[in-house]
């Protein structure tokens, strides 16, 4: 490469997106429509906010000390962004988990549970990086497998496939213990 | 969740990558010249690192140099690395700058012995031109300005030769989009262009040729870095993790 295009030079942060890019996941040539419609809807998901859960609000007047516990954390965060934040508290992190999880138990269209899958499990990774709390009963071999498969899934965002992979090289030498 | 196939990136042991390792304690027994060429090459590919981290540390550029000669000389090239390598090997990087660290603190006391060096230096590093850390790296500490130096080595290494590969293989408007759509936003700090405007740019039937384009040679730029990497690592399990951990250093949440 000629010195223009060396990269001594560039900004942190494009070294690190650069390094990203070795280690991100594509999607493949031609992405069939059920791959697309889930990583439309996880995109979706990830960029939306925990929607309020009916039976809290219509309790309000007797457990405001408890809403704002439960409410509060998350604040109106886009969901993908609270999955990456380190200072995510554990509580909210378990919302998100059970909500993947009642997200998942619907029986509707495939993409809705793959989307909803990926949120579940990825809750469970922040748990575990960010808290060192394992939130599940899955043993660290099962959820390294599903880490592992959802990784390489070609609808997953890179971002979320580098939380994963964390999580999973985490549990691999935690199943080492 | 279906289980797709793994991404074919090499796999374990699938091709024998000579490590960084192995090329030094094979030069110990080569002839002199041979040798000296092996060196020479040793110094050629880390001398940078070595030399921002000293600039870093405070050092000027003629300390520097000083410094970095004998660092190579006498570290790097000498007796300790052999018994080291031969104990506890590890990520070819951690020991170098943990090697140079402890070098510093040594040089500082005065207990580098200089007599020992030849007193022409090392050929490798007679006309190379000191640079500077660029000012958009220059609040880095001494650890991230040699990891700075070791990775931005790694990429140009990595990136010259997927550009190698596509434009002698006939195929350069493939590496043109890529440059275009990835490697030119991380170099400028901007965002990557639209699709349309890469389509116009470089006469493109449609938006998913640009992208099928772009993934090819991502692809090949995966298995080039991993390549790289894997060669100055133990095994193939802690490829992901020098790459995680390079990510880390230059994001500031690890020194």
């Amino acid at each position: 490469m000629s010195n223009k295009e060396s990269t001594f030079g560039i900004t942190l942060k494009g070294l690190t997106d650069l390094l990203g890019v070795g280690v991100g996941i594509d999607p493949p040539q031609d992405t069939a429509s059920e791959d697309r419609a889930a990583g439309e809807l996880l995109g979706a998901r990830l960029a939306g906010t925990l929607p309020l859960d009916t039976a809290v609000v219509n309790a309000l007047p007797a457990i405001i000390g408890k809403l704002q516990a439960e409410l509060m954390p998350l604040a109106g965060r886009p969901l993908g962004e609270a999955l990456l934040d380190d200072k995510t508290e554990l509580s909210a992190i378990k919302r998100i988990k059970d909500y993947g999880k009642k997200l998942a138990a619907g029986r509707d269209s495939k993409a809705n549970h793959s989307s909803a899958t990926a949120i579940y499990f990825s809750a469970i990774a922040s748990a575990l990086l960010f808290h060192g709390q394992r939130i599940t009963s899955y043993s660290y071999e099962h959820l390294r497998e599903s880490f592992n498969e959802l990784i390489e899934e070609t609808w997953i965002p890179p971002k979320l496939a580098r939380h994963l992979s964390k999580a999973r090289r985490l549990c691999a030498k935690k199943r080492r213990q | 969740m279906k289980r797709s196939e793994k991404t074919h990136m090499g796999g374990k042991n699938e091709a024998f990558c000579t490590t960084q390792w192995t090329q030094i304690l094979d030069a110990r027994t080569l002839d002199p010249d041979r040798q000296r060429q092996t060196v020479d090459a040793v110094v050629e590919q880390y001398w940078k690192p070595v030399y921002c981290y000293l600039r870093r540390k405070g050092f000027d550029n003629d300390k520097s140099k000083d410094l970095t000669q004998g660092f190579f000389h006498e570290v790097v090239l000498g007796r300790d690395l052999v018994t080291r390598a031969e104990r506890d090997r590890g990520r070819f990087r951690t020991f170098l700058l943990t090697a140079l660290d402890r070098y510093v603190v040594s040089d500082h006391r005065g207990k580098t012995a200089l007599k020992r060096r030849p007193p022409e230096g090392l050929v490798a590093l007679k006309n190379v031109d000191y640079v500077n850390i660029p000012e958009r790296a220059a609040a880095a500490t001494p650890d991230q300005a040699f990891a700075y130096a070791w990775a931005t080595d790694l990429l140009d290494a990595v990136l010259a030769e997927v550009k190698a590969y596509f434009c002698d293989g006939g195929k350069k408007k493939h590496w043109d989009v890529f440059h275009a759509t990835v490697v030119e936003p991380c170099l400028e700090g901007i965002a990557p262009p639209p699709l349309s405007e890469t389509c116009r740019r470089f006469g493109l039937a449609g938006k998913l040729k640009a992208c099928n384009m772009a993934i090819t040679v991502k692809r090949r730029f995966k298995k080039g870095l991993w390549t790289h990497v894997r060669a100055v690592v133990d095994s193939d399990d802690d490829v992901e993790d020098e790459i995680a951990e390079l990510m880390e250093i230059f994001s500031g949440r690890r020194a």
